[in-house]
């Protein structure tokens, strides 16, 4: 009785051998997978708004001045602090007053510290003719701390003084995200 | 010609898609007991047989229809390329699939009447992922070029079970032309998770009417998991521990969510030299009541960004107004609701022939009246239910006896991983113990990153006769 067990033995030990003799993975590098990167690139809306002449209020220094602010909470999400690498703010304006703006806009900390600054011209237009301004504001890999260090987003627009003619300010934003996970 | 061209057209439609549970080896091999797993009216060539503990039967297979592991880690060139292109050659229809069994206890026996009852308990895992197309890209790419496509969330499909199978069984010989047979089945969940037919679609569009440059649209989104067996082991403070294996052993052994289910087959000889056989296994459920939990994400919603009204010294929470909002309307819950799975049902059909006559005196316990051959060939058609339809696999076989003690089974397998599955399996018997060990796509054993699948399935059992 103790042969024919010898023989199963050797019987199962040499189909294994010959299916494990052949079989193995070959030609590839499991490493790789340190060097694997997921690059979304994000389109998002941003900020908008509409703004006619009783928005504009204060005289200071013969100036008019519309201001106003708004948290953006998902800066401080995981995503942005650990995996965007630059980003694109689009900003697009149309003007029908007949007189010149200045917008600045303004990302802000928690403490409202200024982390990154954009000022945009913006000439005047007519209601027929409105003029439009199309900027966009490049913040690369080096400068992408401004970003993750923010919180809010200020808009302050000015223009000088005087009567208005009927007219309206629109602008209309989105953002450009580029990340790697 | 029109048949043979609708003929064809059937071939290469069933060839497109397969299973990792065919078990295309040890379909009709009549001198193996699993035989009867797969078809409960198979035929045995023994008159009983006690499968040893834990070693009767360990199946795994893997396979992707889609990609192999070399198509994304081959040497040279960037993995990143690779994946990328890849994440454009796959489909919705692209799977991902592992199954895992294991005979735990396997007894059989025929009585008087020539009847032959089976019983006994296997452990299975199963889990079956589609591949999810769109979210994949949304999640690689994001949708900065993709303005204006529907990312569709019904993309994502899968199911993951983790079970006990309790079984009893029997084989009728009607008539010495026609055997059937019938398993009953009671499973017992250890886990289950199930996320199958998912709705909604994400969208970003230009708004040249509106009042930002972009409109993002979440549209009928009603994305639901189903967890059994899940929520309390997350919660462990050690889900190692003892109490963990403590838990899943009651769940494994009857104390956990339950099912019923049902195996039928038949065998069927038109003549001598012919022989037909079909089987439909696990025609069944599992009521998962027990430790569930479902997340569910649901609604619509659709945002221009934040409108800005400034309206002086009292700013209104602007963001908090817009998660609000996104919160109304694209809702997140956790639920403890019962639900019921159906278990993948399984068919099988095959035909073969018989040739090269085995005149050594027969038994006649068993019902072998009949002629008897050496040598099969045949042809065999797998079929199994997953979420979005059938898969399915056709095989070819030599089925060869050289001698009472060894006997082996060639099969070519056409299935949506390879047109090349050649499989291969041998069974050899020294006096009352037996051994068997099966592999297919045996091509791709000289380099398994290559292969989309692989299956191997070997055991130990003694098997008797009654001379």
């Amino acid at each position: 009785m103790k042969k024919p067990l010898v023989k199963i033995k050797f019987f199962s030990a040499f189909f294994l051998f010959i299916l494990l003799l052949f079989s193995c993975v070959k030609d590839v590098d499991l490493g790789q997978y340190e060097e694997i990167v997921l690059p979304p690139q994000a389109s998002l809306d941003l900020i908008f708004f509409n703004l006619t002449s009783e928005d504009f209020t204060g005289e200071q220094n013969n100036r008019l001045r519309a201001a106003d602010v708004t948290r953006l909470d998902f800066l401080d999400d995981d995503y942005i602090q650990n995996n965007l690498k630059s980003a694109n703010l689009n900003f697009r304006f149309t003007n029908s007053f007949q007189r010149e703006f200045v917008a600045v806009i303004k990302l802000l900390s928690e403490g409202n510290g200024v982390q990154h600054e954009i000022l945009i011209p913006i000439p005047a237009g007519t209601t027929d003719s409105p003029a439009k301004v199309n900027y966009t504001d490049i913040i690369n890999e080096d400068q992408i701390n401004k970003i993750r260090r923010s919180i809010k987003m200020s808009v302050e627009i000015t223009t000088h003084s005087g009567p208005f003619v009927d007219g309206e300010l629109q602008l209309q934003s989105r953002g450009f995200f580029y990340f790697e996970f | 010609m029109r048949m043979r061209i609708k003929l064809l057209v059937f071939i290469w439609f069933i060839s497109l898609s397969a299973s990792a549970q065919n078990k295309q080896l040890i379909y009709n091999f009549d001198d193996l007991p699993q035989n009867l797993l797969t078809n409960p009216g198979g035929e045995t060539n023994f008159d009983m047989h006690i499968g040893l503990p834990l070693l009767s039967q360990i199946h795994l297979s893997a396979g992707s229809s889609g990609v192999s592991l070399y198509d994304i880690f081959q040497e040279g060139g960037s993995v990143n390329d690779r994946i990328r292109r890849s994440l454009f050659k796959m489909t919705r229809r692209d799977f991902f699939t592992v199954n895992q069994q294991l005979e735990i206890f396997s007894i059989g026996w025929r009585d008087q009447k020539r009847r032959y009852y089976t019983a006994g308990i296997y452990q299975e895992l199963d889990a079956f992922l589609y591949f999810p197309k769109d979210p994949a890209l949304l999640a690689y790419e994001g949708n900065k070029n993709y303005i204006g496509k529907n990312f569709n969330f019904s993309d994502a499909a899968f199911t993951a079970d983790a079970l006990n199978v309790f079984h009893i069984g029997f084989t009728n010989y009607y008539s010495e032309d026609l055997n059937y047979g019938f398993r009953g089945k009671i499973y017992s969940g250890v886990f289950n998770s199930y996320s199958v037919g998912n709705k909604g679609t994400f969208r970003t569009e230009l708004s040249p009417e509106g009042p930002n440059i972009y409109r993002h649209y979440m549209n009928g989104v009603d994305v639901l998991i189903n967890t059994a067996g899940y929520a309390d082991l997350l919660d462990a403070e050690n889900p190692s521990g003892i109490g963990t294996l403590s838990k899943i052993g009651k769940r494994a052994f009857l104390g956990g969510n339950l099912g019923l289910g049902l195996d039928a087959g038949f065998t069927w000889y038109p003549s001598d030299q012919y022989r037909v056989t079909g089987s439909i296994l696990d025609i069944g459920f599992i009521r998962h009541s027990k430790n569930v939990e479902n997340y569910r994400y649901y609604g619509n919603y659709q945002t221009d960004g934040i409108q800005l009204l400034f309206p002086g010294n009292n700013a209104p929470s602007y963001w908090d107004e817009w998660e609000d909002d996104l919160d109304r309307n694209l809702k997140d819950e956790t639920l403890t609701n019962s639900y019921i799975t159906w278990r993948p049902v399984k068919i099988n059909a095959s035909i073969d022939y018989g040739f090269y006559e085995n005149a050594e005196p027969c038994n006649c316990y068993r019902p072998m009246g009949r002629r008897r051959y050496y040598n099969h060939i045949g042809a065999q058609v797998f079929a199994m239910k997953r979420p979005r339809g059938l898969n399915y696999a056709t095989t070819l076989y030599y089925d060869r006896t050289f001698n009472e003690n060894l006997r082996a089974k060639f099969t070519y397998t056409a299935d949506s991983y390879s047109f090349s599955n050649i499989g291969l399996m041998v069974s050899a018997k020294l006096y009352n113990f037996n051994v068997y060990l099966a592999a297919d796509n045996l091509l791709d054993y000289t380099n398994l990153a290559k292969a989309r699948n692989a299956s191997v399935q070997l055991g130990f059992q003694l098997l008797f006769s009654r001379e």
